[in-house]
């Protein structure tokens, strides 16, 4: 797997044999012999030792053939259908129109750009909510059977909620609600909408299901739950 | 830079971000993921890059979000130890037709398993030297390492597959 720079030291196996002084040396010039990037005197102190050792020619065929063969490994091709297509005809469209680029083309193409990537969720989903990845995935089964929601769903139930939270607050004005309880509610309303707006910056990403239910829908839950839920006679913190 | 320059550099990088990422992380839908990521930082950072190293600078946006990606494949197995590791994917088809031999692609077939095994930076060197075709200057900028010692790791990362492959090879003699 991945590893950070200079999290592991680097094996410094020898060759399996040919194990003298001169065919550990040897072995060490071999890959920029091949590249041609010896000075003169190593290539010629190279040269002599390959004419009277078969294991070293041997490496440095073996030498010749990885650098082939890593040169001959396909390049590979980003599927066009993933491509960010929103911003060629919003951008570029309109700034022919007008002849400039104005700051409402730059939001509006970013908007578009972002709305490109919620459904890359699709091995968990699916499929995609406008269909560009829907008949490609149909066709591949997943790998995961389970997994995070693509991000546009899961912004869309904590928007859900937060509407309903909100209703329950400014449209229920007549029942009694301890002021402690509504200011709890509207801190948590805040850090909802704190969230909502890192994932929209971060639309795409995915967003760990156990940390928007722990951290936006159970607490908007609550707060829903217990504003909806009349406290009778009590309009002040500890009233009777 | 301009939308259009954006569409170019998309449209001239796009494969190359992605073939970073796919052998990297050896699976094409992550790989697809980090490329998105890529191309989105790009737009959003279009007006500050410098449009002679847009090449390094994607280098070193995609090797960081491959990273981020291995680190939260780590984190998942840890917490979800019973998931099943994401199958890893080889870039080439690996059946022996009448112009490959069995024996060549078994040696393809090893050289990009211990292509996948080796630590970084060797790797990220490789890929981008041999299989992208980049500049030293271009790696050096990308890993923001020495030209030399660029030179110097490919060397030695090339060594490293060259020995994995004849202890390799040596364990099937033996055998």
């Amino acid at each position: 797997m991945f590893e950070h720079p200079e999290s592991r030291s680097l094996p410094r196996r020898g060759p399996a044999r040919g194990t003298s002084d001169d065919c550990m040396r040897i072995d060490e010039l071999l890959e920029a012999f091949v590249d041609d990037e010896l000075s003169a005197a190593e290539r010629s102190l190279v040269d002599v030792h390959l004419a009277t050792c078969a294991h070293c020619a041997s490496q440095l065929s073996l030498a010749q053939r990885v650098r082939g063969s890593l040169r001959e490994l396909p390049a590979q091709a980003f599927p066009p259908s993933l491509l960010p297509t929103d911003v060629k005809t919003d951008a570029g469209d309109v700034r022919a129109r007008r002849g400039e680029r104005s700051r409402e083309d730059t939001r509006r193409s970013v908007v578009s750009l972002r709305g490109w990537r919620p459904w890359r969720s699709k091995r968990h989903a699916g499929g995609s909510p406008n269909g560009r990845r829907g008949g490609r995935l149909s066709g591949k089964p997943s790998g995961k059977p389970s997994g995070s929601p693509p991000a546009w769903a899961a912004t869309a139930i904590a928007a859900g909620l937060v509407a309903v939270l909100a209703a329950g607050l400014f449209l229920r004005p007549a029942t009694p609600v301890p002021s402690h309880d509504v200011a709890q509610a509207e801190a948590e309303v805040k850090l909802a909408l704190a969230y909502l707006g890192r994932i929209g910056e971060r639309t795409g990403s995915i967003v760990a299901q156990d940390v928007l239910e722990e951290r936006v829908a159970a607490p908007i839950a609550r707060s829903v739950q217990r504003v909806l839920k009349p406290t009778a006679g009590t309009t002040q913190d500890g009233g009777p | 830079m301009e939308s259009v320059d954006y569409q170019q550099l998309v449209s001239e990088h796009r494969d190359r971000i992605f073939t970073f990422a796919f052998y990297t992380l050896r699976h094409r839908e992550d790989a697809e993921d980090v490329t998105q990521d890529v191309l989105i930082r790009l737009w959003n950072h279009r007006q500050r890059l410098d449009g002679d190293r847009v090449g390094a600078w994607l280098s070193r946006v995609t090797r960081n979000a491959c990273y981020d990606v291995s680190r939260r494949r780590r984190v998942r197995n840890a917490v979800h130890p019973s998931d099943p590791e994401p199958q890893l994917e080889r870039a080439t088809c690996v059946e022996p037709t009448p112009d490959r031999s069995a024996e060549a692609a078994e040696f393809r077939r090893n050289l990009e398993s211990a292509l996948r095994d080796m630590s970084e930076p060797y790797r990220s060197i490789v890929i981008m030297r041999e299989i992208q075709g980049a500049s030293y200057q271009e790696i050096a900028e990308a890993l923001e390492r020495p030209l030399n010692t660029v030179k110097v790791y490919l060397h030695r990362a090339r060594r490293m597959l060259r020995h994995a492959l004849a202890e390799e090879e040596a364990h099937v003699r033996a055998s």
